[in-house]
């Protein structure tokens, strides 16, 4: 007998699974079982940070951090499942169960929590696009499959109950395409993510604006506020306003003011111009932030805060996507003067002078915040360990005074938050002293409308209440009376036809029964927003986060 | 039924013995296996397979009662291995699924050895290789000892890691087993056996010493028996008397 024949046997028998003391060289179950929870805990976070990612268009990068981020929470969701699972089985099992269908059952139950986890940022984006519904219904399918079929085999393996042979490989297979059909839908998806759109070139000649407007937005005042003013000579200017034409503000959840009034000042919904949180967190250091839902990112923060490793931090309104109606004003050559409404942080170039809700609300004087010339401005009304409100209506009365007081301002946009402040910060605590704090709020909005009256603006008053109550417009040119309801979105093009400006192609029509201006409707384009003048530092982002939790924009 | 070694239920036995298991829970079991194996002996045996006249020492079924009866015998061992798997895994207090499971992997493993029986009729006077000898055994034998084996640990209520354990022993004894066959029709005597020697030989059936020659398939055997030892070194002191029965089965000659 040759000793190459023996070694040939020996090989073939070993082949065929023989002179081996365990078949194969399979890991032992558990750490199978291990194993699988971590292979689906990687594709489930990296499926969640695809879609997150993707939804807020951030770079594939940031979508590996987040992945990595998020994996703790997969895996300790995963973990703890599989433990329940695996409890859950053998209980059903003393029962009675039969093992096929106790671990039919538990793998359903599997797939449809992993569903539902990868499903859940995907919900909110889905109805705005079919493209995202469709990889939604395929990533979720792909996930809950794979997880399925592990978990199936999983509880078997638990129960000790063994199938035929021939059915290994089917599951292997099915579980290898459910995987591989998600992951390989992230890797297209973040590959073909695109920059931010741009908008369609400016068109190349704008008519010179015509006379002068000034929006006044109000946090916390309701139509019916203003039928309890009447005999106060501080009021007189607010009061003033119940003669003028109005029509209620409605469909737009007022809850966020940052999203609302950018809805306000862009003129179109938000899943276009892509402001839809004031909030991000920033991964392991790195520079460039994300925007999660609620949950995600409570998850993401309580798993890496401790170790430092991630940091909530205030979003400017850099992914702003289409410019707001003060941009558009100042590219067709009208000067502007903007005080504190929300998505002016960063500060734009622009033709004239800006101070964004950084500086309004925190008292930011940097090249970020504010225009070099109202930096001082700022500094003044923060003067004397002021709050907030106080601070954005000295700064409100100043932006309307050096804008009447000039001749070159066309526009004026001012956001006066104060009686919502006092509500969201609880400083007065009976309804009483509600009542009495509120008051010199309002005054402060009379000052401003009296002041940008006497300067021959024709003024529009957008204001939501705290919770209850009519939000609505009123505008000091309209006829007298109540008009049709109106939306968010119409207001951008409302005040650029009101200045004898195109309105944006994506644009509604204006509201003229609200404007009182007649001739033909002009359509055109202007372009993406302007370049910041700075970008913000980290360290800024970090104080306007303090700023709005403390004002109680974040909880 | 005629004396014989009666392996295959043994080692249901050893089985459920060696995973604390009470012994007389697997009896049934164990009955089972051999029912099956005899059943397989009996078709084995009838002319149209291999024409075998003596069996254990005593004529076969069809040289005493006629080939018809044998095939019905055959068939009534096969009908009352099945109930008896039934009625013992039920009186045993298995849970249903568990049963129906272990009731298919019998019929798989009948089947298989049909299959193996097959195969080996299609190598009668050829010159096969260690592939097909190791796909005919594989099924005619190795088929029969996993299930008895597996039926043992079932019945311990062995854990899923141990029943690899236990598989992968019977499996490597199995075979080891039809080596030893092999080897015992060329260096046995008739008296001990029971059966003529030499019958492979005369018969031109490759085998194992056909193939290897008769040192490498004691080689073989012997590395097959330490692997199956090896297998139990997991249960320790309770895989004593399993690895005793693996000594057995190599050194038997009978």
């Amino acid at each position: 007998m040759p000793e190459t024949e023996l070694e040939r046997a020996r090989r073939h028998l070993a082949g065929r699974g023989y002179l081996k003391a365990a078949p194969g060289k399979r890991p032992h179950a558990p750490l199978r079982a291990v194993a699988a929870v971590v292979v689906l805990a990687c594709a489930a976070a990296a499926v969640t940070a695809g879609v997150l990612a993707r939804l807020d268009r951030a770079p594939a990068g940031i979508a590996l951090l987040l992945a990595v981020a998020l994996l703790p929470a997969w895996l300790a969701g995963l973990g703890v499942g599989a433990w329940l699972g695996r409890v859950a089985a053998r209980t059903l099992l003393r029962l009675g169960g039969s093992p096929e269908a106790i671990a039919a059952a538990l793998a359903v139950l599997a797939a449809l929590a992993v569903a539902a986890g990868v499903s859940a940022p995907l919900r909110a984006a889905a109805g705005n696009d079919w493209t995202v519904l469709l990889r939604a219904v395929v990533l979720t399918t792909a996930l809950a499959v794979a997880t399925a079929c592990v978990a199936r085999k999983a509880v078997m393996q638990a129960l000790e109950y063994r199938e035929s042979r021939s059915s290994g490989h089917a599951w292997a297979l099915a579980i290898a395409v459910a995987l591989g059909t998600a992951g390989g839908l992230v890797v297209a998806d973040l590959a073909t993510v695109r920059a931010r759109p741009v908008g369609a070139d400016p068109v190349e000649a704008f008519p010179p604006p015509v006379g002068k407007v000034a929006v006044i937005a109000v946090d916390g005042l309701a139509r019916e506020d203003l039928e309890s003013l009447e005999g106060r000579d501080t009021l007189a200017g607010l009061s003033a306003v119940r003669s003028w034409g109005w029509a209620p503000l409605k469909g737009h959840d007022t809850r966020l003011p940052a999203v609302l009034w950018t809805t306000v000042a862009c003129g179109v919904e938000p899943a276009v111009h892509g402001v839809e949180e004031i909030e991000e967190v920033r991964l392991f250091g790195v520079s460039g932030g994300l925007a999660l839902p609620a949950g995600f990112r409570r998850i993401v923060h309580a798993t890496w805060s401790p170790l430092g490793l991630a940091e909530l931090v205030a979003r400017p309104a850099l992914q702003r996507n289409v410019p707001t109606f003060w941009e558009m004003a100042s590219r067709a050559g009208c000067p502007v003067s903007v005080g504190g409404w929300w998505s002016s942080w960063p500060v734009r170039r622009v033709l004239g002078e800006v101070v964004s809700e950084r500086a309004w609300l925190g008292g930011g004087s940097d090249a970020d915040a504010v225009t070099p010339g109202m930096a001082e401005a700022v500094r003044d009304a923060w003067r004397g360990g002021v709050g907030a409100v106080e601070a954005s209506e000295r700064l409100a009365v100043a932006v309307a005074e050096r804008a009447s007081r000039s001749p070159s301002p066309h526009l004026v946009a001012v956001w006066m938050p104060g009686p919502d402040l006092l509500q969201r910060t609880g400083a007065a605590s009976t309804p009483l002293a509600l009542a009495r704090a509120t008051i010199p709020r309002l005054e402060s909005v009379s000052s401003v409308l009296d002041t940008l009256r006497r300067g021959e603006y024709r003024v529009l008053l957008v204001a939501v209440p705290w919770h209850g109550g009519t939000a609505f417009v009123s505008a000091s040119w309209a006829t007298a009376g109540d008009h049709a309801e109106l939306s968010a979105v119409d207001l951008a093009p409302t005040v650029l036809d009101m200045l004898g400006l195109p309105v944006p192609e994506e644009a509604p029509p204006p509201r003229r029964d609200l404007s009182s201006v007649s001739g033909r409707l002009t359509r055109g384009a202007y372009g993406p927003p302007p370049q910041p003048l700075a970008a913000p530092p980290a360290s800024s982002r970090a104080v306007q986060r303090d700023v709005l939790r403390s004002l109680g924009y974040l909880r | 039924m005629s004396p014989g070694k009666r392996v295959r239920p043994v080692l249901a036995l050893l089985v459920t013995e060696a995973f604390g298991g009470d012994a007389i829970r697997a009896a049934d079991a164990a009955c089972v296996v051999e029912l099956v194996h005899a059943a397989s002996l009996v078709l084995d045996d009838l002319p149209c397979m291999d024409d075998a006249d003596v069996r254990r020492g005593e004529p076969t079924l069809h040289r005493r009662f006629g080939e018809a009866v044998a095939v019905l015998a055959a068939f009534a061992l096969l009908a009352r291995a099945q109930v008896r798997l039934a009625t013992g895994l039920a009186a045993a207090g298995v849970a249903p699924a568990y049963r129906a499971s272990l009731e298919q992997r019998l019929a798989a493993a009948v089947g298989a050895m049909c299959c193996g029986q097959a195969l080996d009729l299609t190598l009668d006077g050829r010159v096969a290789d260690l592939t097909a000898l190791e796909s005919v055994h594989a099924r005619k034998t190795g088929a029969l000892f996993e299930v008895a084996a597996e039926l043992g640990a079932v019945l311990a209520g062995a854990r899923g890691s141990e029943m690899e354990s236990v598989l992968a022993y019977a499996r490597n004894l199995g075979l080891a087993f039809q080596v030893g066959d092999d080897l015992l029709d060329v260096e046995g005597r008739t008296e001990s056996l029971g059966k003529p020697t030499g019958q492979d030989l005369v018969h031109g059936r490759a085998t194992f010493v056909s193939v290897l020659g008769a040192e490498g398939a004691r080689a073989i055997r012997d590395e097959l028996i330490a692997t199956a030892n090896a297998a139990m070194t997991p249960l320790g002191a309770r895989g004593r008397l399993l690895r005793e029965f693996a000594e057995y089965v190599r050194l038997r000659r009978a």
